[in-house]
């Protein structure tokens, strides 16, 4: 499993405050959050999507398409049926295109019609998939050696990925999927909430809850290894 | 953020199926709707005329007006708050929606309630009157106006599809009820909750069961 933010979790208050600041989007005066760059290219091309410019949803799909693949990647834990999931999820855009609100944010939307896609193909096989791609690996070696890092940077990054992913698999999946949400998939707290229908402050509470149940498996885990 | 590598193949599979199958832009599906929901609400004013319209009978005009014009208000604010949804595709939080969806019938039956005990034999008990007929004309009136309006949001709530079905349902049922007020001028409380809440929570049910089907991905 890929995981490159893992220096959130190192002790560089700079690359953190750095990050916290991208992420939490100060509200304008009249409580609207400025949408980072990305996600407002992404509106802009489902806007003329839904307008009839039909060579607009390659753009969109570039710019959706490996968020989504990240998100629905972990949540399945399979390769194939995350992109399954993709290619359903942006063919279901395609089909509301006409439905689509002007000026409407696509990013939440978009994660909703996944998130929905997954739930209801867990129902329908009343088994959740918890098996590993072998390609996932694969994926994670690649991204760390273009990087170009130490030998035991890498080891040492591949060990706390491993460490982070199996502290988060063990946290309730309400607590996981908000911070997945928006520390991993760059969503605000607001959208974060839109996508999984509940209240910014339960999304703040459950993206907070995790991080002080990983730094404190971390913490554990890093003085038990380097005593 | 965690961008995993994604295939071109994908990507070319995604297009050539977009390609393959045509969707309406925003113009054409604004047209469709306006037609379909349109369509639908003249449909159902046609048939509220065809059972008499508005009937004062022997009560005030001033108690005829006062329900209606609260009941109104309900329905104007339900409609607002369910169907609109601003500049977002996700709409209302699902708590603003089961608010509408329970709160909106009790607000209802109140105020029916509060403005009719204001007048003399407002209340007055009428045993024959079990509100069947009232409970038929709403369900007539509302369903179809129901049914576009649920159809014309299809495939667009990934995140409570139910709960938006279930609140536009109960909205729709208050927009009749405005037009099942002016006709009916019974106000006894069996009669008012058969005739006139049991339909809201009908067609609520019906926005629910249909909601998940339609209104989801």
């Amino acid at each position: 499993m890929e995981w490159t933010s893992i220096g959130t979790f190192r002790d560089d208050a700079a690359e953190r405050a750095a990050r916290e600041a991208r992420e939490d989007r100060a509200p304008d005066a009249e409580g609207r959050v400025e949408p980072r760059s990305s996600d407002a290219a992404a509106d802009r091309a489902m806007d003329r999507y839904a307008s009839g410019e039909d060579a607009a949803f390659s753009e969109l799909y570039d710019l959706l398409a490996p968020r989504l693949f990240a998100f629905l990647l972990r949540t399945t834990h399979s390769r194939s049926e995350a992109e399954d999931l993709v290619q359903q999820t942006m063919l279901k855009m395609h089909a509301a295109r006409g439905r689509f609100i002007r000026g409407a944010g696509v990013v939440p939307w978009a994660f909703s019609i996944a998130r929905r896609l997954v739930i209801d193909r867990a129902r329908r096989s009343k088994v959740r998939g918890v098996m590993s791609h072998p390609g996932d690996a694969g994926d994670a070696i690649a991204h760390l050696a273009s990087l170009d890092l130490a030998v035991d940077e890498i080891v040492h990054a591949k060990w706390l990925g491993k460490l982070i992913q199996r502290e988060l698999e063990r946290l309730p999946t309400k607590n996981r999927l908000a911070f997945e949400l928006v520390k991993r998939d760059g969503l605000t707290h607001a959208e974060a909430a839109k996508v999984l229908g509940i209240t910014v402050m339960a999304v703040k509470l459950r993206t907070h809850r995790t991080c002080v149940a990983l730094r404190a498996a971390l913490h554990q885990s890093l003085d038990a290894r380097d005593p | 953020m965690n961008q995993a590598v994604l295939s071109e193949e994908l990507k070319r599979r995604v297009l050539h199926a977009v390609e393959a199958a045509p969707a309406p832009t925003r113009s054409a599906e604004s047209k469709r709707t306006a037609w379909l929901v349109g369509g639908a609400l003249v449909l159902s004013f046609v048939a509220y005329l065809a059972y008499g319209g508005v009937r004062i009978t022997n009560r005030p005009t001033s108690l005829m007006v006062g329900t209606v014009a609260g009941t109104a208000i309900i329905a104007a604010l339900a409609i607002w708050m369910t169907v609109g949804r601003g500049r977002a595709m996700l709409g209302r939080s699902s708590s603003v929606l089961m608010a509408v969806a329970i709160g909106s019938p009790v607000a209802l039956f109140a105020w029916k309630i509060i403005w009719s005990a204001g007048y003399e034999r407002g209340l007055d008990r009428w045993p024959t009157r079990f509100g069947l007929r009232c409970l038929g004309v709403s369900l007539t009136l509302g369903a179809l106006p129901l049914a576009a309006m649920l159809f014309s949001r299809r495939g667009t709530d990934g995140v409570h599809p139910g709960r938006a079905g279930l609140s536009i349902g109960v909205a729709f049922g208050l927009g009749v009820a405005t037009l099942v007020d002016a006709w009916c001028p019974v106000a006894y409380v069996p009669h008012f909750l058969v005739g006139h809440v049991l339909p809201l929570a009908m067609l609520g049910a019906a926005g629910l069961w249909f909601g998940k089907k339609i209104l989801a991905p």
